[in-house]
């Protein structure tokens, strides 16, 4: 594995401290088996999966919340952690689209400064999560009832863009 | 044990020594046959008294014991011929054989003394011998052994169900009474144990939680927030508690109004319609369960495919593509810088000449043997000698990028094309999840409208069939199935999330722990949990499977009793109340409930039930004599002989005293039977004056079969 590789499947995202009540609602922390996890909520099986779609559905959305280094934010696990695999790497490379990050100067740099210029990677699937998860509050607070809604998540990836 | 013989001695009506009141027994169906008066029941009392020293006071229907019945136990006419200052006594002699063929003989003595005509001084208590046939010797067992011979006759336990009489079957089988069914299975067989087991189990896994919680916070990183989140679990369970108890209130109320509906409806006269509804109404409940069950499978496991059918792409695409240019471009690039590098080192020195060999040398030398020059350690010239000595492209490579990412690049490059199509199907896969989904919800809401149009029905009909009282009562039981079962869900839901919730606060205990947890504590909160899961399933298992046995032993005697009259169709169910405990009830073939059931198949139901229950696994049938007084009392007589040939196939020794086959003729019946021995008995009075019961004996003749 390259050191680029390396590095950023080290990458441990966050979600910024006052969405820690929303991540906690609806995704399940702790073990048990997957399909325990499922029946037991109805939700999102691990954080990662909740954030994975969050920052999906931010990124369908334009929903990009800027994060500023006073921000607080929590991280949980990092990326090499997640599954399925070729989700990740899908993930990874609409945040390297997504972000100013100059894939042929990582390959010359040395380690801090590829560190930096990663960071930019990060802070780009941090912007897109935060972001879902504020398009997401947003419409809870306009029609509480939507957490009724078992269907909710996939109804909106699968709205018209 | 199996009753061997009795003989009697002055026992009530039996006047007269043991020798001229005998009766000897073997395996298989005996009977003493007798009219009304004929001594039947002083018989089963003689054998009801030598055990427990208790009679039946006939007067006050009442059993009491010896001592308050005092010299009244004495036969009249042995006391007519008894001389002032006698003493006589009334014994009976119960011989046994345990399984081991070892004989135990019972006597019990009770004795008085005739003061004159009319006064006698009675003993204060009834003595008991017990003595064992050892060679051919009867040898007393001692005193403190006796109570166990005893049990071994007759144990306690079985005793009200394998010593009856036959007006006492209502009293001991009483179907009103749902938990009946469920006591005498506890009393007569070991599921008690799985009981006590999970009540110890389940105050263990309590203790095994509070251990661990407290292991927990001894080593927590924030010891405030652990105190709070112990506090929250504790509330958490007593919510859970509360919520498992509504539950079972809720079940019960439920269940009360479906029977009550099931009652009403039974009341429709139309049977046909009745029938036809019902049918139309439990099948499409059936097919709603399954609809329900699969919808809640396809929407528990719908974020499932989210991952696992890639739903969570759609809208991705152009991001990706826009990946795939950048990543062109970056190729290009990268491309080009490798081979602009390569194309240096090409004119700096072809990679084969120098030699190896020399290339050392010039290293060890610090000079360039090719343009003369001097090359130091650490110098960029001495740094270009050494790449010489570098094998193959890949190392080039490396020294061009400081870090080559390119396999990298290209694997989420290739990833995201692999997925393109994946992508476009994305649409399809949900519309198609979706509109599955939509069928499941539109069928159950078909069906749940077509249930309320047969209730509806059902209304028309009780109108048509009975009075507003009626019809009233069917709409408001309706109406609390409705409420009930809302109220049960909504309640299931709130177990189910606040089970969700302990989880999570107990995971959160535990993600504050910084230290080793004590782990005895965590394997006995884990072990625990186990057990009680473990238990709870295991008697469920045992007492549904007790029960269903019982019920197909029990239908099996029920059909062998009724084979001869076909006039009773119904076969016995066992129901499975919310509660927990089972309800015994006669149904017809369509599965309704037989309310108009007369009291003679009432009876015949629960001797079914009781023999089913003596039959079943502790096979009590094989170890104990039934013996019973006119157990057909009450019981149409063409039942009575199906009756006798169930009681003689399925219990190793039976000893019954009845006013049945009193007519010669009709003793045929017993031919295919297992039979013991039958006597005829009757009373007597050599006087001829029947009222003179002073002048009263029995008579007993064994009938030859």
């Amino acid at each position: 594995m390259s050191k680029i590789e390396s590095r950023v499947y080290r990458i441990n995202p966050g979600y910024l401290v006052q969405y820690e009540e929303f991540i906690r609602s609806h995704a399940q922390f702790g073990g048990g088996s997957e399909d325990e996890k499922y029946r037991q909520a109805r939700t999102f099986s691990s954080v990662y999966e909740l954030y994975m779609y969050a920052f999906f559905i931010g990124l369908k959305r334009a929903a990009r919340k800027a994060i500023y280094p006073e921000d607080r934010l929590k991280t949980f696990w990092e990326m090499e952690n997640w599954k399925p695999r070729d989700l990740v790497d899908c993930l990874l490379a609409c945040a390297i689209s997504e972000s100013n990050v100059d894939m042929n100067r990582l390959e010359v740099l040395g380690e801090a400064e590829m560190g930096e210029e990663l960071s930019k990677v990060r802070r780009t699937i941090e912007e897109y999560a935060n972001g879902g998860i504020v398009y997401l509050l947003g419409l809870f607070e306009k029609e509480p009832d939507l957490v009724e809604d078992e269907m909710l998540f996939i109804r909106l990836l699968s709205e018209q863009d | 044990m199996i009753i061997k013989s009795l003989t009697l001695k002055n026992f009530q009506c039996y006047f007269g020594d043991h020798v001229d009141n005998a009766f000897y027994f073997k395996e298989g169906l005996n009977l003493i046959i007798g009219d009304n008066a004929s001594g039947k029941s002083k018989l089963f009392d003689a054998f009801f008294w030598v055990l427990k020293d208790q009679i039946f006071n006939a007067d006050e229907r009442v059993f009491v014991f010896t001592r308050n019945y005092k010299e009244k136990l004495i036969s009249d006419k042995a006391k007519r011929n008894a001389q002032v200052g006698a003493k006589l006594n009334a014994e009976v002699t119960l011989i046994a054989e345990s399984s081991q063929e070892t004989l135990y003989r019972l006597t019990r003595i009770y004795g008085a003394r005739k003061l004159d005509e009319r006064q006698w001084e009675a003993d204060s208590q009834s003595k008991l011998l017990v003595d064992e046939d050892k060679l051919g010797r009867w040898v007393p067992v001692r005193s403190q052994l006796h109570d166990s011979v005893l049990r071994r006759v007759i144990s306690r336990d079985v005793e009200p169900y394998m010593w009856f009489q036959g007006e006492q079957v209502d009293g001991l089988m009483d179907l009103t009474d749902k938990s009946t069914l469920t006591n005498v299975i506890n009393v007569l067989s070991n599921i008690q144990i799985y009981d006590e087991l999970l009540t110890i189990s389940t105050e263990g896994r309590g203790r095994a939680e509070k251990a661990l919680r407290k292991a927990q916070q001894k080593v927590t990183k924030d010891q405030d927030r652990a105190d709070s989140i112990g506090r929250e679990i504790d509330a958490i369970t007593l919510e859970i508690a509360r919520s498992e108890t509504d539950i079972e209130d809720y079940r019960a109320s439920l269940e009360t109004a479906k029977d009550r509906i099931e009652e009403l409806v039974n009341q429709i006269d139309d049977a046909a319609k009745k029938t036809e509804l019902k049918k139309e109404a439990e099948r499409l409940r059936a097919e709603m369960i399954a609809d329900e069950a699969s919808l809640n499978k396809r929407l528990s496991g719908i974020y499932k495919n989210l991952f696992t059918k890639y739903w969570i792409l759609r809208g991705s695409q152009v991001s990706l593509d826009r990946y795939s240019d950048k990543y062109k471009e970056y190729f290009t690039r990268h491309n080009k810088a490798l081979a602009e590098a390569t194309a240096s080192r090409v004119r700096e020195l072809p990679r084969d000449i120098p030699q190896p060999i020399h290339v050392n040398q010039m290293l060890v030398k610090e000079r360039c043997f090719v343009c003369g020059r001097e090359a130091k350690r650490e110098s960029e010239a001495y740094k270009h000698i050494l790449n010489l000595l570098s094998p193959g492209d890949g190392r080039s490579d490396e020294h061009v990028f400081a870090n080559d990412g390119s396999k990298f690049f290209q694997k989420l490059y290739n990833n995201s094309l692999e997925l393109k199509r994946t992508i476009a199907g994305v649409d399809e896969s949900i519309n198609s999840e979706f509109s599955l989904i939509q069928q499941y919800r539109g069928e159950i809401k078909k069906k749940e409208n077509r249930i309320k149009e047969i209730r509806g029905e059902f209304t028309e009909l009780l109108e048509d069939d009975s009075s507003e009282n009626i019809v009233s009562a069917f709409r408001t039981h309706e109406a609390n199935r409705e409420k009930y079962q809302e109220l049960l869900n909504r309640e299931n839901r709130k177990l189910e999330a606040a089970r969700v919730r302990k989880i999570q606060k107990v995971t959160e205990l535990d993600s504050l722990v910084t230290g080793a947890v004590d782990e005895l504590a965590r394997a006995e909160d884990r072990i625990y949990a186990d057990l009680v899961e473990v238990i709870r399933s295991t008697r469920n298992d045992v007492f549904d499977s007790l029960i269903s046995e019982l019920e197909d032993t029990a239908n099996e005697l029920f059909s062998e009793m009724t084979r001869r009259n076909r006039a009773i169709t119904g076969r016995i169910r066992l129901k499975r109340m919310a509660t927990g405990n089972y309800a015994p009830e006669i149904v017809d073939s369509d599965g309704y409930v037989i309310h108009s059931t007369n009291d003679s198949n009432i009876i015949l139901v629960k001797l079914a039930l009781i023999m089913a229950i003596l039959m079943s696994r502790g096979k009590l049938s094989e170890n104990y004599s039934l013996i019973s007084d006119a157990p057909t009392s009450k019981m149409a007589k063409n039942y009575t002989v199906g009756f006798y040939e169930a009681l003689s196939k399925n219990f190793r020794q039976s000893i019954v005293m009845t006013y049945d086959f009193l007519e010669g003729s009709s003793r045929e019946e017993f031919s295919n039977f297992n039979m013991g021995r039958v006597y005829s008995i009757a009373s007597e009075y050599p006087s001829g004056d029947r009222m003179d019961r002073s002048d009263l004996r029995v008579s007993i003749s064994e009938v030859s079969l």
